[in-house]
């Protein structure tokens, strides 16, 4: 994680950077997340079935990868 | 409030909308700061914040290149000396430099087909920030009033060719309350008077330009502007007025009124402070509370005020024309 810059530190091209950066990392947070979620419901669905994931289960993890998580 | 012009060395009286808004809505508020010029030490975020989305957008509509928008903006806080956030989640106001950054960038982004391109001259100039004075009339001691201001751009209606003037505002109220502000509404009756009568653009009428500025967190799983804590279509709103002739004439009216309530005061010698009427207007706790509330909270405690603000003369005639609009036959008199 970066550590908190201020304006007076910075040129405006290190700004314009950082800020670049910053989403950047905002965006591999969430997706990590994503992910993470991802593999945990993979996991469930095999444990539950003890089987290969069918066509009906693999669309619940994609709808779940693609909700809107805000909370992030 | 009287200076002298540091080229000509004249004495002039210099009013503008801000000033005499304030002297309406509270004269001690007015007076602390163009009679004392006493400005808080504490940084106003609002007024940093805005004051760089406009140095951005300036320099968008001259050069068209967000990156040197963006650059200008930054240049704008740092001249400012601001101690802004620069992080829009962890920023403790909803005004950050990520923010105003990504709002220069959806600007461009909201308004980029829009009918409208900026007016230039034959040379190619972009008719941006244009500063005016206009005299008014000379005061009962024989110095003139000059009412001035400055207009954020004109623009030129692609499809008819018609020119109209630009004001942009950001707010925190809601869009659809705030573009209601544009009529009545003495600031653009001043720009359209100022652009018709003294600066000879023939201008068809003003676009309220407003800009939502919202404490919306980044959401990073959402859609590219979600990202950026922006809503593209409920963050910016425009609306377009027009002036009338009996417009102008009732704005002349009522400007008269207001330049002489004030100068009037100004002129009072010996006089410790004016009415302290923001309590019955509002202006002591509107948009966050006043920025001198602490004066009068402490009835003018002189370690308050001198803890808590600084002298700083303002300073008008900058970035103003060399050009001063004539106006004929309008003595002010008592």
């Amino acid at each position: 994680m970066e550590t908190e810059r201020s304006l007076s530190e910075m040129t405006g091209e290190e700004i314009l950077e950082y800020l670049k950066e910053l989403r950047k990392n905002r965006e591999n947070a969430a997706l990590d997340r994503l992910l993470e979620k991802a593999r945990k419901i993979s996991e469930k669905a095999m444990g539950d079935s003890k089987k290969a994931p069918t066509m009906k289960s693999m669309q619940s993890l994609i709808d779940s990868v693609g909700e809107d998580d805000s909370e992030c | 409030m009287l200076v002298v012009d540091e080229k000509t060395g004249e004495k002039l009286y210099y009013v503008d909308h801000s000033t005499l808004s304030t002297f309406q809505t509270c004269k001690e508020k007015c007076r602390l700061n163009t009679v004392e010029h006493l400005v808080p030490q504490r940084e106003y975020l609002p007024f940093t914040f805005g004051g760089a989305y406009h140095a951005g957008l300036d320099m968008l509509r001259e050069s068209n290149d967000l990156e040197q928008a963006k650059l200008n903006a930054i240049k704008y806080l740092k001249k400012h000396e601001s101690s802004m956030e620069l992080n829009m989640d962890s920023a403790g106001d909803r005004r950050s430099v990520e923010r105003c950054l990504n709002l220069i960038a959806a600007y461009h982004e909201r308004w980029k087909n829009e009918i409208f391109e900026i007016y230039r001259s034959p040379d190619g100039k972009a008719y941006t920030e244009i500063g005016f004075k206009i005299y008014m009339g000379d005061w009962v001691d024989n110095i003139p009033v000059m009412l001035c201001g400055t207009i954020d751009a004109v623009v030129r209606d692609r499809s008819g060719g018609s020119l109209w003037g630009v004001e942009t505002k950001t707010t925190t109220l809601a869009l659809p309350t705030f573009i209601k502000h544009a009529k009545p509404n003495v600031q653009i009756g001043i720009y359209d008077k100022a652009c018709h009568e003294y600066i000879g653009i023939d201008i068809k009428g003003f676009i309220w330009d407003c800009t939502y500025v919202s404490d919306r967190k980044a959401n990073a799983t959402g859609s590219f502007w979600a990202m950026q804590g922006i809503d593209l279509e409920k963050d910016f709103y425009r609306v377009r007025t027009t002036r009338s002739e009996t417009d102008r004439k009732e704005l002349m009216f009522d400007l008269n009124a207001s330049i002489t309530d004030y100068l009037t005061w100004y002129s009072k010698d010996n006089i410790e402070r004016w009415p302290r009427n923001g309590a019955s207007t509002g202006a002591c706790h509107n948009y966050n509370g006043c920025a001198y509330l602490s004066i009068c909270e402490s009835n003018a405690n002189p370690n308050v005020i001198s803890s808590l603000y600084q002298v700083k003369e303002w300073k008008p005639w900058e970035n103003k024309p060399e050009i001063t609009y004539s106006v004929e036959n309008r003595i002010m008199k008592l």
